[in-house]
């Protein structure tokens, strides 16, 4: 038997020791909180470097470039040079990058948008130096073999073009984009397996491609986790391979943004979706009233057990299967305001016409005051909480840099969002019900309706 | 805290390039017992009696080529044995006879340029055609000096280095060296 005494002893000794251990706890806390959550930027020799130190364990660093799809010359470079993301380099091969990778631990990825190409790698914070010199490695010294592409580029590229053609949200919502913004950010984010790509895809391109992207006025070196001069000091060391303008004196400048609206309709037997989009807000010149509208049109319920305050996923409650979601799609000097709809083919059609009804609803001012004041803090959530976590702040700095030379920041997005009224997004909602929208559906087109019978203006 | 330093040790030596994460990572050759095993075990895929092999194969052709008057001494002697062997009267060239029953020169043959290929194939059936008429080309189509170029050992030694630095990472050992 245990003594009740001894009980008591330790009991004691555990509030004593939970007690002395308190302090320290909330020193760690305080310090970690005490930095602050935006980028640090700096010039290391021309190339725009931004920091973050959360103190953490690990860091993340990221080479965002200005190789987007909106930029590539010709389609599919974009895909082709984010595959060629750590082949060989003229130093070692492809294999031994992964080995020696794979024993400190680390991450490798490399993916793209629209607008940029992202070349990532996670590790241990005291694997920087290993890190930086292999990111600067495969921006200024990858080969672009040809027998890499044959074995091992193409192969994965037709799978994932395979892939993302059958995603029918995905394609959904490349089609809104190429209807609302025909060339530049409305080129295709992925080739799709009926793209003729023989003709434009080639390693020659491709190196081409990267002599005018690599280069340090279009890059920006991001690192979450890191001291900014730890970053600087490695950079400096490392980042000196890269060229400051393009050997061959390319450039492959985008033109500014138009928007033209329309509509796009594909068959498809791999699902239903649709995406009705408006022109939205660019990160360089948010518009409050967008952020605001896309969170009270929402569609995804943020909280548990419910549906939620927004509008679509209210109006769309009973409708069985169908997934919606209303989000601003921010670029450099456009954004696209898209509600994606997927699901069966009735309840797309459903989906798309209470959508319709929601933005009328908001425009004839029919939407009550506290259901405004939870979307504009929601809004004002998303925004703040898109800089703070590490992929999407990544981006965002990244992004933010090379296309406008300065860091995003989104103080004042988050000042618009607070004096948003349901005034101002009556007159936001009516504008873009008066305009011309982008409307794209893929699938079984004798269920999916035409933007004419939503009410829409295409 | 313990410090993340490794050593990657590898069992096989190859000229690997170095980076600077070799100068951290100091690779260590293993003695010799350990280095003739694994050569034992590459046998297969590194077939010795070829040319490139020139770590494998006992040859004076380094030590001839070091020397210019010793190469030059020897260069008729090289060109009379070369016209002797014959193949070029058939119109092949040099890299034309390397024995593809090899994983190397089967990726490597992968890696020729379609022109490249066809060319090859060509040659190739051309000398075959000679061979069932028993006759030789015409002079004026055999291959000479200019012609025999090496077209695919350089792309074999690639792969076979490809190949050999897969093992040798395959067969690498890590020491971590704690505290």
């Amino acid at each position: 038997m245990i003594s009740r005494a001894a009980l008591a002893r330790n009991a004691q000794q555990a509030v004593r020791r939970s007690w002395a251990a308190r302090p320290a706890q909330q020193r760690t806390f305080a310090s970690a909180a005490s930095s602050s959550g935006a980028f640090e930027t700096s010039d290391v020799s021309g190339l725009k470097v931004a920091s973050r130190d959360s103190h953490g364990p690990t860091t993340k660093l990221a080479i965002v470039a200005k190789a987007g799809t909106r930029f590539q010359p010709l389609p599919g470079l974009t895909v082709g040079l984010e595959e060629y993301a750590f082949k060989n380099t003229q130093r070692r091969t492809a294999l031994r990058i992964t080995r020696e990778s794979e024993l400190l631990g680390g991450q490798l990825a490399s993916s793209h948008t629209r607008e940029a190409l992202v070349l990532e790698a996670s590790f241990l914070r005291d694997d920087l130096p290993y890190f930086a010199e292999l990111l600067a490695e495969v921006v200024s010294m990858t080969k672009y073999t040809t027998h890499e592409f044959h074995e091992e580029i193409e192969p994965v590229l037709r799978i994932k073009q395979n892939n993302f053609y059958n995603n029918v949200a995905a394609l959904a919502l490349d089609n809104a984009h190429s209807v609302a913004f025909h060339t530049g950010l409305g080129s295709s984010v992925y080739p799709t397996p009926s793209t003729p790509s023989k003709k434009y895809l080639n390693e020659e391109y491709i190196a081409s491609f990267a002599d005018a992207v690599y280069t340090k006025p279009s890059l920006a070196l991001v690192a979450d986790g890191a001291s900014s001069q730890d970053v600087s000091k490695w950079v400096g060391e490392f980042f000196n391979d890269v060229q400051s303008s393009a050997q061959s004196g390319q450039k492959f400048d985008a033109t500014a943004t138009k928007y033209y609206g329309g509509e796009q309709r594909t068959t498809h037997t791999g699902g239903n979706a649709m995406v009705i989009a408006f022109p939205g807000s660019a990160y360089t010149a948010p518009k409050p009233e967008v952020a605001v509208l896309a969170a009270l049109l929402g569609g995804q319920s943020s909280i548990k057990w419910s549906t939620g305050y927004s509008l679509l996923s209210k109006a769309t409650s009973d409708v069985v299967g169908l997934n919606v979601s209303a989000s601003n799609i921010p670029y450099s000097d456009a954004g696209l305001l898209a509600v994606q709809l997927s699901g069966s083919a009735a309840s797309v059609r459903a989906g798309a016409e209470a959508t319709v009804k929601a933005l009328e609803s908001i425009a004839n001012g029919s939407v009550p005051k506290e259901e405004v004041a939870k979307a504009v803090a929601s809004a004002k959530f998303n925004a703040l909480d898109a800089t703070q976590l590490r992929e999407s702040s990544l981006h965002l700095v990244g992004s933010g840099i090379v296309n406008t030379g300065k860091a995003y920041e989104p103080a004042s997005l988050v000042h618009g969002i607070e004096k948003v009224s349901a005034e101002s997004l009556k007159t936001a909602a009516k504008a873009l019900l008066e305009g011309k929208a982008s409307v794209s559906s893929v699938g079984d087109l004798f269920l999916l309706p035409y933007a004419e019978q939503l009410g829409l203006r295409v | 805290m313990t410090s993340h330093e490794t050593e990657l040790t590898e069992k096989q030596p190859r000229d690997l390039p170095n980076s600077n994460f070799c100068r951290n990572l100091p690779i260590h050759r293993r003695d010799p017992d350990d280095i003739a095993q694994h050569a034992h075990h590459d046998h297969n895929r590194l077939h010795p009696s070829t040319h490139e092999d020139d770590d494998k194969m006992v040859s004076l052709a380094p030590f001839i080529v070091k020397r210019p008057w010793l190469h030059k001494l020897m260069m008729p002697i090289s060109k009379w044995y070369v016209n002797a062997a014959g193949y070029r009267k058939m119109g092949l060239r040099y890299d034309d006879l390397y024995e593809e029953e090899r994983e190397a020169v089967q990726i490597a043959l992968n890696r020729l340029s379609p022109k490249e290929a066809y060319e090859r194939v060509y040659r190739i059936r051309r000398a075959a055609q000679c061979s069932y008429q028993h006759k030789l080309l015409p002079k004026n189509e055999w291959i000479n000096d200019q012609t025999d170029v090496p077209y695919l050992a350089p792309i074999i030694k690639q792969v076979e280095a490809e190949l050999a630095e897969k093992d040798a990472l395959d067969a690498a050992t890590v020491i971590r060296k704690a505290h």
